[in-house]
């Protein structure tokens, strides 16, 4: 059993090989620091006022109102029915991704192959950069204008993306896999097809597995996120109640979306955890768990199928296939006259600034909140109900669709890039704190008791031992943080005023879909060069 | 020092049980050590010599029976700390800080000496690096002292785990397997410096050893466990091949 996928959750790619010295370390780091120092200064900060006080009173009548939840009939009836469309996006999201994924990431893993002849896997590899670098929300936008209205357009928008993702992680843990069992299989003259369902596949399924399990959890949150955008379900509720400013009745549906987020983040981590995998391995252990899942999850899928009406015939229909025509007419060839080049040029920077400056907020809310969080079997009473606070902080944090933090950010900061970078920092310091908090959890204890038994003071075995411990894997995943927030730039984006996701919004509200695909290809460029700036300073880190 | 004139033991474990679970690690074991001693733990692997360091560690709480160290009890408080920084312990797993770089793990040593703020200020600039050093210069290892551990190769890092442990000067030390790890070229050097720097401190000196000639050749008192049990407690000159055959034919 490869110890692998387990350290994966913060990203998609944290299998990537580790280099093996740290090379350039303080180049990497110099480059971190003038890109902060460079986003700070492109956000206005310390340049102009960033806080409207004129907001405080809307914002402080929001979150009084979390007091009284509307629990009308008619709202939690709304509640309930956007909770299950929410469900069922993600339920079949999920199961789009692994449909598409798993195989894709099979032809895109080199290793198990006996010939070395890698065109296929360089293919599919480079195919999935674009399906990767496009959020959600673009795909939605995108087939909308194909499909028309439709659940399909959210189920394709939140599998196409999740697919690519799945595809990229699936490869590397097959690659990784490839080791003695694999070779004798093929000692035994098996062929690369053998190789693969004997000597790799076993070894592996149980991470895929579980690292669907963490699909799923995304799967969620991106379903809030489309239906904010108007796709329905629970997202779809919000917006209208903001829109019409029932902040009661906006937080009987963030409620639902935080209670159906605990759960699914229940379900993931429970996925995840080491000695749950351990058990799956044991002969009879886990076996009624085993049965089930399996029944348990093609009824979901029934479920979720009948419960948003899908008929797929609507994929290959005539109007569909003249609409696709149609849109490739009218958003090719892209817009990339020089005026235009220029705006995109100084708003993918603008992007950039807001990715960066979230993502740093996020770290810097996430590392204490982590610590508060974690939870240790010494805590008495009082330490552990504030360990409960802080993990129920976080999971409303994330629970809640950037885009409706966008939405109660504009309140109390002045229009601008600012308020979009605060929107997706909160988001995002709900993610990574939960994860950060697990990594603290899941500290080598020995270490640390090691050095607590030199009768070192608390501070000292923090400094000495824990701090140490944590940081690098702390860095590890602020760095995957940062890739992600760079994506959700464009949720926020179309909702408070920035970037590449402002001008697309605008964009497509104004028909005007030349510029829309040269935007959405300068997106899916600065995020490959955000993910390799990344990967850069993370190599030179461990 | 008592009536009849020995001295207190500085660890006196009295009938004491341990299960972990279903398994009982240690039955209803005894053992007194008096100051200046030094003691190797022999026997198979499972008999229970870990928990019985880790029982005088503090790291583990007896079921039945009583533990005392340096005439005091493990409260598991934070009164515990002034107790721990007189107790050193060399762990089987080494569990060395890896990001850290070896001065610090050997200063991890004095971490109980020093006040907070000193302790803080040494990752900044180290303090002590000179004895720091000559720990390390002891053991094979002065030119290594600014590398991160987790660079050092598995005997390395247990060579640097017995420098933390000397840096501690503590009145009692525990060893657990303490050459396990190293290679054979250093292991007799290593044994000999815990023991001449024991000698030179006049503290105690516990270890569990896998090697019973070394045992037989550098220890005053030898203590055989088997399941859970003290199966013989003699002076290094009594214990024979006859004895260690015993011990380790009984697991079988």
């Amino acid at each position: 059993m490869t110890a692998v996928g387990f350290d994966l959750i913060g990203s998609e790619a944290s299998l990537a090989t580790v280099a093996p010295a740290r090379r350039g370390r303080g180049a990497a780091l110099l480059g971190l620091v003038v890109l902060i120092g460079w986003s700070a200064w492109q956000l206005g900060i310390g340049r102009r006022a960033l806080v409207n006080g004129a907001g405080w009173s809307q914002a402080g009548k929001f979150f009084a109102a979390a007091l009284h939840p509307d629990l009308a009939g008619s709202t939690v009836r709304a509640g309930w029915n956007g909770a299950r469309v929410t469900v069922a996006y993600a339920l079949l999201g999920t199961v789009g991704s692994a449909l598409f994924g798993v195989p894709l990431g099979i032809v895109a893993a080199t290793r198990w192959r006996s010939a070395r002849r890698f065109v296929v896997p360089r293919l599919v590899r480079g195919a999935l950069i674009p399906a990767r670098g496009s959020h959600e929300i673009v795909w939605a936008l995108l087939l909308l204008n194909v499909l028309g209205l439709n659940p399909l357009v959210a189920i394709l928008a939140i599998s196409l993306p999740f697919a690519a993702v799945t595809a990229k992680v699936v490869g590397q843990l097959l690659d990784e896999a490839v080791g003695p069992p694999a070779a004798a299989v093929r000692a035994t003259g098996g062929r690369s097809g053998a190789v693969l369902v004997y000597g790799v596949l076993p070894l592996v399924w149980r991470d895929i597995a579980s690292y669907l399990g963490y699909r799923f959890e995304c799967a969620l949150r991106a379903a809030a996120v489309l239906g904010v955008a108007g796709a329905g379900g629970l997202g779809q509720e919000l917006r209208l109640s903001f829109l019409s400013l029932k902040y009661e009745q906006m937080w009987t549906f963030l409620f639902v979306l935080i209670a159906l987020g605990g759960v699914a983040d229940a379900i993931s981590a429970r996925l995840r955890r080491p000695t749950s995998v351990a058990a799956w391995h044991r002969p009879g252990a886990g076996r009624f768990a085993r049965r089930l899942a399996g029944p348990i999850a093609v009824g979901g899928v029934g479920w979720a199928w009948w419960e948003l009406g899908i008929a797929p015939s609507t994929l290959w229909s005539a109007r569909t296939r003249s609409l696709g025509a149609e849109l490739l007419e009218r958003w090719f060839p892209p817009d990339v006259g020089r005026e235009h080049l220029r705006l995109l040029f100084r708003l993918a920077g603008q992007t950039l600034a807001i990715s960066v400056i979230s993502a740093l907020i996020a770290f810097a809310v996430a590392v204490p909140a982590a610590f508060l969080a974690a939870r240790h079997p010494s805590h008495r009473l009082g330490r552990r109900a504030a360990g409960w606070v802080a993990r129920l902080v976080l999971l409303a944090m994330r629970a809640i669709p950037p885009s409706v933090w966008a939405f109660l950010v504009v309140l109390v900061l002045f229009p601008g890039p600012m308020p979009a970078a605060v929107a997706l920092a909160i988001y995002n310091a709900g993610v990574l704190g939960r994860l950060l908090g697990e990594t603290v959890e899941n500290l080598p204890a020995g270490d640390i008791d090691a050095v607590r038994r030199t009768g070192a003071s608390a501070l000292a075995v923090f400094a000495y031992a824990t701090w140490p411990l944590a940081i690098r894997r702390f860095a590890v995943y602020g760095l995957y943080r940062w890739e992600v927030a760079l994506r959700e730039t464009i949720v926020v984006g179309i909702v408070a005023a920035g970037g590449l996701g402002q001008h697309l919004g605008s964009r497509l509200a104004a028909f005007d879909y030349p510029q829309v695909t040269a935007a959405v290809a300068a997106m899916i460029v600065l995020t490959v060069v955000v993910d390799a700036a990344s990967a850069r300073i993370r190599s030179a880190l461990a | 020092m008592t009536a009849a004139g020995t001295p207190d033991p500085v660890l006196s474990i009295s009938a004491v049980t341990v299960s972990y679970g279903e398994a009982v690690a240690v039955d209803a074991i005894s053992l007194h050590v008096a100051p200046g001693e030094q003691v190797a733990l022999l026997g198979p692997s499972g008999a229970g010599k870990s928990t019985i360091l880790r029982l005088a560690a503090g790291a583990v709480r007896p079921d039945r029976g009583e533990v005392e160290v340096l005439g005091r009890r493990w409260l598991g408080s934070s009164s515990d700390r002034q107790l721990a920084r007189r107790v050193a312990v060399i762990h089987q797993h080494l569990e060395l800080v890896g990001p850290l770089k070896v001065i610090h793990n050997v200063n991890a040593g004095r971490l109980g000496a020093w006040s907070t703020r000193q302790a803080l200020a040494s990752l900044i600039r180290p303090r002590e690096v000179t004895e720091g050093r000559v720990a390390l210069g002891a053991l094979g290892l002065d030119d290594r002292w600014r590398e991160r551990t987790d660079r050092l190769s598995g005997g390395q890092q247990q060579r640097v785990a017995v420098a933390r442990a000397m840096r501690q000067q503590a009145e009692l030390v525990l060893a657990d397997e303490p050459i396990s790890a190293v290679d054979p070229a250093w292991r007799r050097r290593v044994l000999e410096l815990l023991l001449a720097d024991c000698t030179a401190r006049r503290a105690t000196l516990v270890a569990s050893l896998h090697d019973a000639n070394l045992a037989v050749e550098y220890f005053d008192r030898l203590v055989g466990i088997a399941d859970g049990r003290v199966a013989f407690d003699l002076p290094a000159a009594q214990v024979n091949t006859d004895v260690l055959t015993r011990l380790y034919g009984a697991a079988v």
